[in-house]
């Protein structure tokens, strides 16, 4: 009954989490946290100020570097899926285990929902999907 | 809540006693002026995030000796042949032409903390109704017995970027098989922790790459244990078998002297000779600082670490290598961080926008040999004291497969793409 009203982006985000965790059981517990943090809502000047740390290594000109994964956006759902997977070591880079774990809830909702409504800067010679 | 309150008390005191100062500027007949001494890393993020955030309501003006900047951060892949010297050059061009900054090209002499005001050598005077100071090192010349301004012309120091860096650089491509380097590295705290055990490793690389057999890199520590010691040393023995010897002070005893002219270090176990001296010795906070009396004796500034907000003067913030940032290494990264927390804070004081409790952090990366890159790097906040605590910490393990080796160093090099356009445009 749950996934009816899934729109596709909270469904992409569980795709995410399917291939994280073990089980459907705690996919579907991680997709709940997901619904739990974003209805804490946005609070841009929190997230503007937050954001401030990502950008020191993902870059928000799109074609500087695929080393680093874009993150600017892209669906609050597809975000908060990726910062818990780190929280929870789902997923594995010390640098994000470190920096997700340092954010609370209402950051991570503060810090999504403005992520997610942040362009890219796209030069002249940027090549990418994201401009 | 302890914290929210010292803060906003904080913030409404720098603000009553800039209505007193400066009442024009509540009347709206004037902007509030801030000025942005030293466009490095820290001073530069500053200008820009001070310029973003006020959106025309503040006049930010940037002061700054040099017309680019070479960052100190990458510039030993430069010495290794990983870099060119251009791609760790920025201009200020972008900066000034995407943001209202007023970039003043001059050297900032004097801070008359009584009046507000920052004297330029050229006589110019430039008002502020707040200043931040991010005018990273300067070296101690007189803490390596021997060493002078002078003899870095001939023994670069190579700690901030630049004509140093390029003078160490002539010097290592003229090496020659069985020709040696010896590096005095310094003691802490200084400017990149684990930056002068980067740099004996592209100086081994650079040996290796030439296919030298008979030159060797000495590095004669003044500390016992240094920053990523382990990985360092388990790097240096897979990649560079005996090229690099680390040698402690328990063992050299002392640097008792260097003869820049003759390429000797003379410590108490031996005298090294080396057609490469690169001699490293301690720092401070760059002069400016030291003169407007924002540091204390450990020659660096005390900050509140919930605002960079200098201990002395609460008009000042003072940013970057320059400051006390508690358990913060002095790095581009951290002063990058601590800018946004400045500007924030000043942002707050001037305008009264909103201001979050401090977050900050770091990472450091280092390359060992061809991609193997490690990293060290923390998250950190302010404790009720005002210190900079770190709230969790990572460091890459020994034994780590080349794959992951590899991926950490492509992260750096994204890292760097990204946090100087963050910097500089």
């Amino acid at each position: 009954m749950h996934r009816l009203w899934i729109n596709p982006s909270i469904g992409s985000s569980l795709l995410v989490i399917m291939l994280l965790v073990a089980t459907p059981a705690s996919a579907e517990n991680m997709t709940q946290k997901v619904e739990q943090i974003l209805a804490l809502g946005a609070d841009d000047a929190y997230g503007e100020y937050l954001a401030g740390e990502c950008i020191a290594c993902h870059s928000r000109t799109a074609d500087a570097s695929d080393s680093i994964p874009m993150i600017y956006g892209k669906p609050p759902e597809t975000l908060t899926a990726m910062l818990l997977a780190f929280q929870m070591g789902a997923r594995k880079n010390p640098t994000m285990q470190s920096v997700a774990e340092a954010l609370n809830a209402a950051e991570i909702a503060a810090l999504v929902f403005y992520l997610s409504k942040t362009e890219y800067v796209c030069g002249e010679s940027t090549s990418s999907s994201a401009c | 809540m302890k914290n929210l309150t010292r803060r906003e008390f904080t913030a409404l005191l720098g603000l009553g006693t800039a209505a007193l100062a400066t009442p024009i500027t509540l009347l709206g007949q004037a902007k509030p002026k801030v000025v942005v001494i030293g466009g490095g890393a820290g001073g530069a993020t500053a200008a820009r995030y001070l310029s973003q955030g006020a959106k025309g309501a503040i006049d930010v003006t940037l002061v700054e000796s040099s017309t680019q900047y070479t960052t100190c951060f990458y510039s030993n892949l430069f010495l290794g042949d990983f870099r060119n010297f251009d791609s760790i050059t920025h201009s200020y061009d972008k900066l000034a032409a995407d943001h209202d900054i007023t970039i003043v090209n001059g050297y900032a002499k004097e801070i008359d903390r009584s009046q507000q005001m920052v004297m330029l050598e050229d006589g110019t005077k430039l008002a502020y109704d707040a200043l931040v100071v991010a005018p990273g090192i300067d070296i101690q010349y007189e803490s390596v017995p021997g060493y002078s301004e002078a003899a870095s012309q001939i023994a670069p120091h190579a700690w901030q970027g630049g004509s140093q860096t390029q003078i160490l650089k002539e010097k290592l491509d003229a090496l020659e098989n069985g020709e040696n380097i010896v590096m005095v590295a310094p003691p802490n705290p200084y400017r990149c922790p684990p930056g002068p055990y980067e740099r004996a490793s592209m100086m081994a690389h650079l040996i290796q790459s030439k296919g030298f057999t008979d030159s060797k890199v000495t590095i004669l520590d003044v500390k016992p244990k240094f920053s990523k010691q382990g990985l360092f040393t388990e790097g240096w023995e897979t990649h560079y078998g005996d090229i690099i010897e680390w040698i402690s002070p328990e063992i050299h005893g002392g640097i008792l002297s260097v003869d820049a002219n003759s390429g000797t270090v003379e410590t108490d176990l031996d005298t090294f000779e080396a057609a490469v001296l690169n001699i490293i010795p301690a720092q401070q906070a760059g002069a400016i600082a030291v003169s407007a009396g924002l540091s204390d004796d450990s020659g660096f500034c005390p900050v509140d670490g919930h605002s960079m907000r200098s201990s002395a003067d609460e008009k000042i913030y003072v940013i970057g290598d320059a400051s006390i940032a508690g358990a913060m290494p002095k790095s581009g990264f951290s002063a990058n961080s601590q800018a946004k927390v400045a500007a924030m804070n000043v942002l707050g004081d001037l305008l009264d926008s909103r201001v979050f409790a401090a977050k900050y952090s770091n990472t450091c990366w280092s390359l060992i040999a061809a991609d193997n890159g490690v990293k060290v790097g923390a998250q950190y906040e302010a404790d009720d004291a005002g210190q900079i605590v770190s709230t969790s910490t990572f460091i890459s393990q020994t034994g780590e497969d080349a794959a992951l080796r590899k991926t950490t160093y492509e992260e750096s090099v994204g890292w760097y793409a990204s946090i100087t356009a963050d910097m500089f445009g």
